[in-house]
């Protein structure tokens, strides 16, 4: 728990920002804890177990949207599932409305943007963990933002209307 | 109140977190990061001493099963060759008691009493017998072979059985389901609404697994004791309270845990939450729930449904593709295999 700890919250804000049904987004962190234990041996770097963590974060979350898209009709809609816990309404309406947005970006665009800005990872990290340049990396999240405020402007623009 | 993206902001080179250049996005962002983690480093920490426990204890159920299958194996070796060498012409009757269960493994689900004379079996004949006369069912009847030699004479001993004791606890079920009726009522309302919770589970799942054949296994904390339970679309397949089975003919008993099971994993339980899977699926019911589930017929609808490999037909209607999909995948989840190219699965319920 020495290595996994410092790492807790990052992981689980990336879990939290990405799946919005609280239930869910526990499960996934729990089941990537579990999972980290369980291969822990694979880690052969102490400085690795950050990749280690967030890859088996991300696969979880990858094979639970294809588990859910095949799964039963009883499941809620995303948007009845979006849960946040902040008191202010106004606070509610944003946090709901900036991840509604996130959800639309393309995946490409979404996963660098969350590390980056919500689990505090450096470009290198996010370079090494997506295997990318730290070149990539940095023009992914510039058009993310852009497209993220596009996508805000355009809900913006439209209840104006 | 149009927001404005500062573009002059953007240097590729200088990227800061929390910084965008879009003051509105900035605050958003903001209060996501402000926004109460949902899972706690106390909790992590529980998961982790939990997966050693058991990681303690299954390494111990191991040794276990090796020293115990090693005892048995040289019980079963010793039996045979004393079975070899002094088995009589005369009346012989064995008296056993068995643990089956369909997969296989050993343990407390059918009893099996077996009883047999060598008055009843002849050379190369086999004898059916049914001890109490009652009726046996398909999934409760389980066939033992036991070979006799001689000096003179080779003997195959065919006798079938009927767990009696499993038809029995099974009207019991019956009964005490009918009481609970009321109770059903309300669970069946909570699985269409997974947002609601039961106040007796823990919000921590320990683990939680799925498998390729549909199925997924969770360990929980049940009313303060860890349950385990393994289901797939047609039911419990498994259920461990405080690591001791349940026997399938109380799983009712346990119908919170397996809602709460089934809503966790998302699987659909198409033949009801605490229906035991290994028993001989009625793919008609199922499909008729799904498909009212659906609300592409109504509860007591006559209807006629064709699903083959290329299409779905529901009273002469052929469905849309996605739909059709579906249900293909309820099928296979049902049967347990997907429908075979040139095969039909026909509801026929018109008068």
């Amino acid at each position: 728990m020495t290595l996994y700890n410092p790492l807790h919250e990052r992981l689980v804000r990336f879990v939290q920002t990405l799946v919005w049904d609280k239930e869910e987004a526990r499960d996934i962190v729990s089941e990537t804890i579990l999972a980290a234990y369980e291969h822990f041996e694979k880690v052969k770097h102490h400085e690795a177990f950050l990749y280690y963590l967030f890859t088996i974060a991300k696969r979880k979350m990858n094979r639970r949207y294809v588990q859910q898209k095949r799964q039963s009709p009883w499941t809620d809609e995303l948007n009845d599932k979006a849960e946040d816990t902040s008191p202010d309404a106004l606070k509610k309406l944003q946090i709901k409305e900036l991840k509604e947005a996130i959800a639309h970006l393309p995946e490409k665009y979404r996963e660098p943007l969350v590390l980056f800005e919500f689990s505090g990872l450096t470009i290198k990290e996010i370079a090494e963990l997506s295997n990318l340049t730290e070149n990539g990396v940095k023009s992914r999240l510039v058009r993310a933002r852009q497209q993220l405020s596009e996508i805000l402007d355009g809900s913006l623009h439209e209840k104006a209307i | 109140m149009k927001k404005q993206f500062n573009n002059e902001s953007i240097n590729i080179n200088n990227l800061e977190q929390g910084k965008t250049g879009n003051a509105d996005l900035d605050n958003s962002i903001s209060n996501v990061k402000e926004e109460p983690l949902i899972f706690s480093v106390e909790e992590a920490n529980y998961i982790v001493e939990n997966a050693m426990t058991n990681e303690v204890t299954s390494s111990v159920i191991k040794n276990t099963i090796i020293i115990g299958g090693a005892v048995l194996l040289s019980a079963v070796f010793g039996w045979m060759y004393y079975e070899f060498n002094h088995t009589s012409v005369g009346a012989q009757t064995i008296n056993e008691s068995t643990k089956i269960n369909n997969r296989g493994s050993v343990n407390e689900r059918n009893k099996i009493k077996l009883s047999s004379s060598e008055n009843e079996y002849s050379d190369g004949n086999s004898t059916e017998l049914n001890p109490t006369g009652l009726n046996s069912t398909e999934n409760n009847s389980i066939e033992v072979f036991s070979n006799s030699n001689n000096q003179t004479s080779v003997s195959n001993n065919y006798t079938k059985i009927t767990n009696n004791s499993t038809v029995a606890s099974n009207s019991t079920t019956k009964s005490k389901k009918n009481i609970t009726s009321s109770d059903k009522q309300a669970t069946k309302s909570s699985i269409n609404d997974p947002k609601k919770t039961n106040s007796n589970f823990s919000k921590t799942i320990i683990t939680q697994r799925y498998f390729d054949d549909g199925s997924a296994k969770m360990t929980l904390e049940y009313k303060n004791q860890p349950a385990r339970i393994t289901i797939n679309s047609r039911g419990i397949e498994s259920l461990f309270i405080n690591s001791e089975e349940v026997d399938p003919s109380y799983y009712y008993l346990y119908e919170d845990l397996a809602i709460e099971a089934f809503r966790r994993s998302k699987i659909e339980p198409l033949a009801g939450a605490t229906h035991d899977a290994n028993a001989k699926p009625n793919i008609n019911a199922m499909m008729t729930g799904a498909l009212t589930r659906r609300g592409l017929i109504k509860e007591g609808e006559i209807f006629n449904f064709e699903l083959t490999p290329s299409v779905a037909i529901l009273n002469s209607i052929s469905l849309k593709a996605d739909v059709h999909k579906d249900l293909l995948q309820v099928y296979q989840s049902a049967f347990g295999s997907s429908l075979p190219r040139g095969g039909k699965f026909i509801i026929d319920k018109q008068p």
